[in-house]
């Protein structure tokens, strides 16, 4: 399973949001390269290469990281604190995709060092096109950070 | 460092300018003294001017009265003189008259002058001479011929003097009687009066001229016996009045009658003219007078004066002015004495009175002085303040230190607080000599005979209590103060403590409703979107499988997932206007609801809508909020035109009961004002959801925001006509409207 190393980590606890969201990228063809973490600490296992994920390098993360907030475990906001202060992984991108609009969550996001914050719309057309956005634009729109970025 | 000593003197203003004492009242003293000087010099003056015209009009009366008895007197006894001399003149005439001396003298003369010749006529002469000496108490007798020699005499008679001798030839020469005066003592006086004697009428005799006299008799009184007691007898008895005669000898003015004040014996008075008494001169000089003059003795006397005929003497009545007076300065002096003695005790009684009324009046302040004393709230003291003694304390001192009269008069000021303090305190109590406004208003203790303290307020001021010096020294017990200040303190506390209680759990209840709020923004809308995103799923993967109606049914649930989810998105929307804090700036209400129209303009690209927005107000407000509730009200006036060409709809400011309220307009569908309570609360719609869609939450929060504005918001409308929305925005956004002046001002 981890031959290749994927290249969009989804955050996410809802199954059902799972299923939506991978439908989404598998018309763009980007499902094959989705790591999909079911809980919080399952995704910092798999960011800081620990646990179940040891194996991985740092030298290899994932070119985008969609965020749930609400999780079991870890919250989302922690695992953007997490991720966004340590110098291995602060370059990675990290995009909160939740259903909440809270302003509290948006203020909160954004100072941890989110790169982006998207409210999942409510209509099915509108959810999948903002997915199939989000990965046209940061797996091929957007250049990533160069290796050396990850190094302390 | 400064000493805490220094210290205190730089906080306590040493004594400043004078301020009045309270104790006593000067004007009073002053108003009466001048009064009762001025009642008393009234008097004084009264009595004076009485006395002086009673004294002086007695003394007139005294004068009168001694003019008409010296005078009367005067006249009485220059008469008596003049009888005295009258009748015995014309004794002497009717001697001379006597045939005895007729026949003596012719027989002389017929013997040719010589006595020898005429013996016998002489002798018969001279017995009938003795006879007459006897009979009429002559003194002496002479009978002269006209060539003065004696021609007889009685037998006691002696040799005739040269002065008698020259009375007789001025008798012989002018042939009338002469009265005159011989002597130098008046014991001793004579008086004699010679008379011619004539011859016979008819009978020319020997007498060679009928002019000349046969001779000259001549008969001679002893005036002491005979006219000095008709003169010197006094009918009143004085003890100096006298009656005194006087006659000129060459330039001398001679006292020849007895003088009162002059020892029997003594020679004449003899006075040179220029010197003599006045009195004697003016009666010489034949004046009738009556006035105060100097006697022979120099002492003043009140004299009349009279000349008397026959002699060139003249008489002079007084009595000297001090017996006269005497009554008259007794009565004066009585009358002086009494009038005195009278404004003497006048003057007492007005004093006596003037003290009793001060007494009163210095009494009566000191009742008041007391009362307010005693009366006063606080305690007070005042303190000697050399040796800080107290002098006297009212009730309230007396209840507050507990301490008795004994004690006090072994006690300072200063000992009335704890020992602890005393030193400190020693340099509030030390005191210039210049009165000035009170110390500021110190707060410590005292400390009662029973040793408990008490908390007072106290102020010190040094006043001036009719000249005396003292300290006013005011305290108030704030015992009862501290102890309500300290249950205010404890009441607030309390309340403090409720409100932290009060808040805490309102804060609570937000938390959990903010978290409420949070899950249901997060897990509700979950559910929907997997509603929506399946049914979109089934229809596209499995289109072919379902039938019409299944479509259909498919379609209706993705519609209610759609409409859950507004409904979800509008409550959290209100909710969160409920949550959050007001942050206020000014913002122009124009410019928001030009934001709110485009949007609307670019949602209803195919309507046709015709705006009429006015000049709105700057006003203090959320801006966001502020946009929500345009956007709420617009956009329901855009809905609710949607049945007409063009929709009107008008945004602009208006006065309800002087507040500016904006309102906005539209030619709309309108409602029925039956429901109008209905109208902003959650959930309430009044028209169908097939002709009007919507969730009926958007009313509900324009109303929540703007009493969040503390501001106002309400409708009116008729169904059919369109409907009216009205907000105001509490009191910050008030100036008075222009209008309201202009009208004012033209009316």
């Amino acid at each position: 399973m981890t031959q290749v190393d994927p290249q969009i980590l989804l955050v996410e606890d809802d199954p059902e949001d799972v299923k939506l969201t991978l439908h989404a990228l598998r018309e763009e063809n980007l499902a094959n390269t989705i790591q999909v973490a079911r809980d919080g600490e399952e995704a910092l296992d798999f960011l800081f290469c620990r646990g179940e994920f040891a194996s991985r390098s740092f030298d290899h993360p994932p070119r985008l990281v969609l965020l749930d907030l609400k999780l079991p475990k870890v919250d989302g906001l922690e695992i953007v604190r997490a991720v966004k202060g340590d110098p291995r992984t602060q370059a990675i991108p990290v995009v909160v995709l939740t259903s909440s609009n809270e302003e509290s969550d948006l203020v909160k996001s954004y100072k941890l060092g989110a790169n982006a914050y998207i409210q999942k719309p409510l209509e099915f057309d509108a959810f999948r096109q903002v997915v199939k956005q989000l990965g046209l634009f940061w797996l091929v729109v957007n250049a990533p950070p160069p290796p050396s970025t990850f190094r302390p | 460092m400064k000493s805490p000593h220094e210290t205190m003197h730089s906080f306590l203003p040493k004594i400043r300018p004078l301020t009045q004492g309270v104790i006593g009242r000067p004007g009073i003293h002053a108003r009466e003294s001048v009064a009762y000087i001025l009642a008393f010099t009234l008097v004084l003056v009264t009595v004076g001017v009485f006395l002086r015209w009673h004294i002086s009009s007695s003394y007139q009366e005294e004068m009168a009265y001694w003019r008409e008895r010296q005078t009367s007197v005067a006249d009485n006894r220059t008469h008596r003189v003049l009888d005295w001399l009258t009748d015995h003149q014309a004794d002497a005439q009717l001697f001379a008259t006597h045939p005895s001396v007729r026949h003596a003298l012719r027989a002389y003369y017929d013997a040719g002058q010589l006595p020898g010749r005429s013996a016998g006529a002489l002798r018969e002469l001279a017995a009938s001479i003795d006879e007459i000496e006897r009979l009429y108490s002559y003194t002496r007798v002479y009978v002269l011929d006209r060539d003065v020699h004696v021609l007889a005499r009685s037998s006691r008679s002696l040799p005739l003097s040269p002065v008698l001798t020259e009375i007789c030839r001025k008798v012989a020469e002018t042939g009338s009687s002469r009265i005159d005066l011989t002597g130098k003592t008046p014991d001793e006086t004579l008086i004699s009066i010679g008379v011619a004697v004539v011859p016979e009428p008819g009978t020319l005799g020997a007498s060679p001229t009928p002019a000349q006299p046969l001779g000259v008799a001549l008969v001679v009184f002893d005036a002491a016996h005979t006219l000095f007691p008709l003169v010197t007898q006094e009918g009143v008895p004085t003890r100096t009045g006298e009656t005194v005669l006087v006659r000129r000898e060459g330039n001398d003015i001679v006292f020849f009658s007895p003088l009162r004040h002059v020892p029997a014996g003594s020679q004449y008075l003899r006075f040179p003219l220029p010197s003599a008494p006045v009195a004697a001169r003016l009666a010489l000089e034949g004046l009738v007078t009556f006035a105060e003059y100097n006697d022979y003795r120099g002492v003043p006397a009140l004299a009349a004066t009279r000349h008397i005929p026959l002699t060139g003497w003249g008489l002079v009545r007084k009595i000297d002015r001090a017996e006269a007076m005497e009554d008259f300065r007794r009565m004066a002096i009585g009358e002086g004495l009494t009038a005195g003695f009278l404004i003497i005790l006048l003057g007492a009684l007005l004093l006596f009175h003037r003290r009793d009324l001060m007494t009163r009046v210095v009494k009566k302040e000191e009742e008041k002085f007391r009362a307010l004393l005693e009366s006063a709230p606080d305690a007070i003291y005042l303190i000697e303040p050399s040796t800080l003694r107290i002098l006297r304390r009212n009730r309230r001192a007396v209840e507050m230190d507990g301490y008795s009269e004994e004690d006090l008069a072994r006690m300072t000021a200063i000992d009335l607080y704890p020992p602890e303090d005393q030193a400190s305190l020693r340099i509030r109590f030390e005191w210039g000599s210049e009165t000035g406004p009170a110390l500021p208003i110190h707060t410590l203790h005292h400390r009662r005979k029973d040793g408990e303290l008490v908390p007072v307020e106290e102020s010190q001021t040094l006043v001036d209590a009719g000249g005396e010096r003292l300290v006013l020294s005011i305290v108030r017990d704030i015992t009862d103060r501290n102890r309500a200040e300290e249950e205010i303190q404890n009441l607030n506390e309390r309340l403090e403590q409720r409100v932290t209680e009060r808040t805490a759990e309102l804060e609570d209840a937000n938390k959990e409703l903010e978290a409420f709020a949070y899950s249901v923004s997060h897990e509700l809308r979950a559910p929907l979107r997997h509603l929506d995103g399946f049914s979109k799923l089934l229809v596209e993967g499995h289109h072919a499988e379902l039938s019409p109606d299944a479509l259909e049914y498919v379609a209706t649930i993705r519609r209610s997932a759609l409409r859950m989810g507004r409904l979800i998105d509008d409550l959290l929307n209100v909710a969160r206007v409920g949550r959050k804090p007001l942050s206020m700036q000014v913002t122009g209400l124009n410019s928001l609801v030009e934001e709110v129209k485009a949007a609307l303009n670019y949602e209803n690209a195919d309507r046709l809508i015709e705006w009429k927005v006015e000049t709105l107000p700057f006003v203090e407000c959320d801006p966001a909020l502020m946009k929500q509730v345009f956007a709420n009200l617009l956009s329901n006036a855009v809905k609710f035109t949607r049945p007409r060409k063009p929709a009107v709809i008008e945004v602009g400011v208006t006065y309800q009961d002087g507040a500016r309220a904006v309102f906005v307009r539209d030619n709309g569908v309108g409602f029925s004002m039956k429901y109008a309570h209905k109208l902003f609360g959650v959930f309430q719609r009044l028209h169908r959801s097939e002709d009007f869609e919507g969730t009926g939450v958007g009313l509900a929060t324009v109303e929540r925001i703007i009493h969040k504005h503390r501001g106002r918001v309400w409708a009116q409308a008729e169904l059919d006509k369109g409907a009216t929305f009205y907000f105001t925005l509490g009191s910050s956004d008030e100036p008075q409207p222009e209008k309201r002046a202009d009208s004012g001002g033209n009316t």
